[in-house]
């Protein structure tokens, strides 16, 4: 062949080898040869569940971008019935996180196992089935939403049928997955794999259990059922989304910068401790609600305790990268991938706060949780898979990226967009919590009162402290509820903001996708790096 | 947690990796689009993760010492005894050994301002300010501000049709609470409504005896009020 | 961590533990509770739904009132939800919303957002159709500055034939010779909303309020 002909590494000089440099590259070709046989073998069922997902990605920004109009234009499209908010609203929840985050999520894994594993991937016809049950699933559960067949229990809205196709399609990646595993060769057994053998394992477990018991005849009676409702709500992102990210920035860290993850001691810790306490953490869905308090309680415990497997998780991935800084100048997959094992860090502090009763009680119900919910599953989740994404696609498809300012435009647009997002909604929840709760007045009435009298700056200072010290000062009266919802629309008009620029940014993902899967663009075929200084990428390593 | 059943030969600080393969420009002259160039990005890769052993640092384990010892604190101080009857966040409630607060004596203003909430405020709005054109107003409503027996018919059998109030022409109906609401409990909103300074009210308030007295006097009133009824009876 | 048996297994029973704490734990301390009798009548506290309110109940689900509206009046600490009227219990007592509220909520809709107000006894406040069914078609008709869409698809604008219709919207500004209806999806929405209405007291030992 000839790629083994390329000069494959420093210190060749002439024709001379050192015989160390020269076992080096009888064993890099030997093991560049087997990732060749594993990722063809991925080729065609990753490429399916990638290309899906980008669809997904795409329909799941529309629905998102007409969700957030309608909540500060409530007389946007209101016609139709299938585009009411509370139909629009749940489709695309499911559409991102079934269509784009679960088929990206499968995708990555697949191609992580096999190559942890170190075998191709087995009959992979019946992966494609599974990719081709998940899209019909996933298709016919948004238009039965959309059409009202929607359950109408928030994550789980798909109609049976899309539930049941979903349900197969998932088991069968998942028996592939483990049987990869089954089948590794033998050594060591990565961290990422034990993420990956968790997600497949404990996902289909919560989802027939929430569906079983809240979803049909077999209900339990009462409120113990928002307890199961949300233990599996918290768990999708908990066990299945989340150990599908981390286990893609434990692979992708160290493979880019070609550095051993830090502490295998702190991998131990952290997958553990994630085991152990996230599955508990549903229930602070709750504070307050009409359930036994232990259970809120032991769930805000078990929130709390995430922090040992975040700071465990942080310290292993930053201080994997710690040093290396100089590569996220030059690899999009790197930058990516940063950004969202630092987004995890932030959302899962904010996330154990968030389950004590003395931040729960302002913030519950209102838009700073759904600056969360964006945080984790976007900000994390979904920036982590974008990065997985860079770094799968070129060598499925054997094209490299053919635009290296497109992915500059995907990358800075939805970090700003997502950042901004977060900011804008964290910002207009907590007063949107602070209003619900005590304080004398709006911060609306009072932005209008002081910036009359004492001007802008000083009006909106004076206002702001005359807020948030009036806070749980008791209330002969609490500010009318529609003051409250007055005082939010700025900040879901921003939003909509940063959704255009989110969508903006999905677009230019979606046409790089377009132009790799076919072939299409500026050929290159060294890898596509954000800068073009060949050198200063090969000495960004080396630090 | 376990150690590896087969701790990694590998030494604590690997040698650096060989450099990635950088297909230049210069590579590029010969453009060979074969499968040199389909492989081009397996054959650069860096080499498979491994994992360092750096130890687990002692003020991470000192955190999580303390992270549990709170946890356990905050398990006994807020588990409200594990019991399935116990909602209360607080743990003052269950352990005072009351098995209820003690009902207090209900402050006529507060009982009052409890029932408009109640009652009121979906359509004439929390602040009283109602929604014009839709449902008047009671804050510095011309009509709160007059004869209290007609509020009282009002209350308790409901009214329709036509009626101009603070000069704003308004036709709606409003559902009686003769049924659901006490004397004493009109009496306290009416009250509440009437005497209410913030929303620039100043008539007097309203007793349960006067509330019984009216409810007497139009026991057989089935159908709500209109305004020329009620202005004959207690002036315009 | 590279023996595949105690991978398993530690995976599994970490899970179950949790399975067993907020699965089946609260299903099981509170699968006793029945509705209380009301003494000297066949009624119990909370009653069963009638068929037009379950029909309205679908509605509420299919159309997606949950992700705006919750449906529980937090006690305790949270007092301000009862502040704002919207405890469950007697005139003039109010409580905080309690497990026996939902005995026949299938599935309990207690939500997570209040983008709109808890409606957990919307009932109790209030009672009326009129309002209701306006609000329904034009939320800023009855609640100024009201963020919540129209339903207006709920209801039928047609030309007047013969009579009006007895049920037509009154307060609705409509062109002259055209009436606005509503459709029996409307009014079983507007027969479940009147449903929300908890005001019983219930005996609970330890929780205070």
């Amino acid at each position: 062949m000839s790629s083994l002909n390329i000069d494959m590494q420093r210190g060749v000089v002439g024709d001379q080898l050192d015989p160390d440099s020269m076992a080096r590259v009888l064993d890099q070709r030997q093991q560049a040869s087997q990732r060749a046989l594993i990722d063809a073998s991925c080729k065609v069922p990753v490429l399916l569940f990638y290309g899906s997902a980008v669809f997904w990605l795409l329909i799941g920004t529309v629905l998102a971008l007409i969700s957030s109009i309608k909540l500060h234009s409530p007389n946007f499209l209101t016609h139709e019935a299938w585009l009411t908010f509370g139909r629009v609203r749940p489709a695309h929840l499911d559409v991102v996180a079934f269509g784009w985050a679960s088929m990206a999520g499968l995708g990555t894994s697949l191609w992580l196992m096999c190559r942890l594993c170190r075998v191709p991937l087995k009959w992979p016809g019946m992966v494609v089935g599974a990719a081709v049950l998940w899209n019909v699933g996933v298709l016919s559960g948004t238009a039965g939403v959309l059409a009202g067949q929607s359950s109408g229990i928030e994550w789980i809205e798909y109609p049976f049928y899309a539930t049941f196709m979903l349900f197969v399609a998932f088991a069968l990646v998942a028996v592939w997955g483990l049987m990869t595993f089954g089948r590794r060769q033998p050594g060591h057994v990565y961290v990422s794999q034990w993420y990956l053998f968790g997600s497949m394992f404990w996902f289909p477990w919560v989802y027939i259990t929430v569906q079983l018991l809240t979803n049909t005849p077999l209900m339990v009676k009462g409120t113990p059922q928002e307890s199961i409702h949300w233990w599996f709500g918290h768990n999708v992102l908990g066990v299945f989304f989340t150990p599908m990210g981390l286990a893609a920035i434990y692979y992708l860290i160290p493979k880019v910068i070609g550095r051993p993850i830090y502490s295998y001691y702190l991998s131990i810790l952290g997958f553990w401790s994630l085991a152990l306490f996230y599955n508990w953490a549903g229930a602070h869905h709750l504070v307050g609600g009409p359930v036994p308090a232990w259970l809120v309680t032991v769930s805000a415990v078990g929130s709390m305790m995430m922090f040992i497997p975040v700071i465990t998780t942080a310290l292993n991935h930053h201080m994997t990268t710690y040093k290396h800084f100089g590569v996220l100048r030059y690899s999009p997959t790197l930058r990516f991938v940063v950004f969202g094992a630092m987004a995890y860090t932030i959302v899962s502090f904010q996330g154990s706060l968030m389950s004590l009763r003395i931040f729960n009680e302002p913030f519950h119900f209102t838009h700073h949780t759904i600056a969360h919910a964006h945080l984790g599953l976007y900000g994390f989740y979904t920036m982590v898979m974008f990065g997985a994404m860079y770094y799968v696609m070129p060598r499925l498809t054997g094209h490299e990226w053919s635009s290296a300012r497109l992915i500059r435009v995907h990358f800075w647009t939805v970090a700003i967009g997502i950042a901004l997002m977060f900011v804008t909604l964290s910002i207009g929840g907590m007063i949107q919590g602070f209003e619900l709760h005590q304080s004398r007045q709006g911060l609306g009435d009072l932005m209008r009162q002081h910036t009359q009298t004492d001007g802008l700056v000083s009006g909106s200072i004076n206002a702001l402290s005359d807020f948030f010290g009036g806070f749980k000062a008791k209330q002969d009266q609490p500010i009318p509820f529609l003051a409250v919802v007055r005082d939010t629309i700025p900040w879901l008009w921003i939003r909509s903001g940063t959704g255009i620029l989110i969508f903006i940014g999905h677009m230019a993902f979606a046409w790089l996708v377009l132009a790799n899967l076919l072939g299409r663009g500026e050929r290159r075929t060294g890898p596509t790096l954000f800068h073009t200084d060949a050198d200063g990428y090969r000495r960004s390593l080396e630090v | 947690m376990s150690e590896p059943t087969q701790p990694s030969p590998e030494p604590q600080k690997p040698k650096p990796p060989a450099a990635p393969l950088l297909d230049t420009a210069a590579d590029n002259a010969s453009d060979q689009v074969d499968v040199s160039a389909m492989h081009s990005p397996i054959m650069r890769e860096q080499q498979d993760p491994r994992d360092g052993y750096e130890p687990v640092p002692l003020w991470l384990i000192t955190i999580f010492g303390l992270l549990i010892f709170w946890g356990g604190w905050y398990l006994a101080t807020y588990s409200g005894g594990w019991r399935g009857d116990v909602f209360d966040d607080h743990p003052a409630a269950l352990y005072s050994g009351q098995s209820a607060a003690p009902a207090k004596p209900v402050d006529p203003v507060e009982l009052g301002k409890r029932i408009f909430l109640g009652n009121c405020a979906v359509c004439h709005q929390p602040d009283g300010k109602g929604a014009p054109p839709t449902y008047p107003p009671l804050a510095g409503s011309d009509w709160v501000n007059s004869d209290a027996g007609r509020l009282q018919r009002i209350v308790l059998h409901g009214f329709e049709g036509p009626v101009k109030i603070n000069g704003q022409q308004y036709n709606n109906n409003m559902p009686a609470f003769a049924a659901k609401l006490k004397d004493e409990h009109i009496a306290a909103v009416l009250s509440f409504v009437r005497t209410n300074a913030a929303w620039g009210n100043s008539a007097t308030a309203v007793t349960p005896q006067q509330v019984a007295a009216t409810r007497q006097a139009t026991q057989n009133r089935a159908t709500p009020w209109t305004a020329a009824e009620l202005e004959k009876i207690t002036g315009p | 961590m590279n023996f595949g048996p105690l991978l398993f297994l530690g995976i599994f029973l970490t899970f179950a533990s949790a399975w067993i704490g907020l699965v089946f734990a609260p299903s099981q301390q509170l699968k006793d509770l029945q509705a209380m009798r009301v003494e000297g009548s066949g009624q119990t506290n909370p009653r069963p739904y009638s068929g037009l309110e379950l029909e309205g109940r679908a509605i509420y689900l299919r159309d997606g009132c949950v992700y705006c509206h919750s449906q529980q009046a937090r006690g305790g600490d949270y007092v301000n939800d009862i502040e704002r009227g919207w405890g469950a219990g007697p005139v003039g007592e109010p409580r905080r919303s309690l497990p026996q509220d939902y005995l026949y909520d299938r599935p309990v809709l207690l939500g997570t957002s209040r983008t709109g107000p808890d409606l957990a006894n919307i009932g109790s406040r209030q009672s009326d159709d009129n309002w209701h069914l306006t609000h329904l078609y034009d939320p800023r008709l009855t609640s100024p500055g009201s963020i919540m869409p129209s339903f207006s698809f709920l209801f039928e604008t047609r030309k007047i034939v013969g009579q009006p219709s007895a049920d037509a919207m009154k307060n609705i500004p409509v062109q002259p010779g055209w009436e606005i209806v509503p459709t029996y999806e409307a009014k079983a929405l507007v027969a479940y909303l009147k449903s929300l209405d908890h005001a019983y007291a219930v005996a609970t030992p330890g929780s205070g309020k």
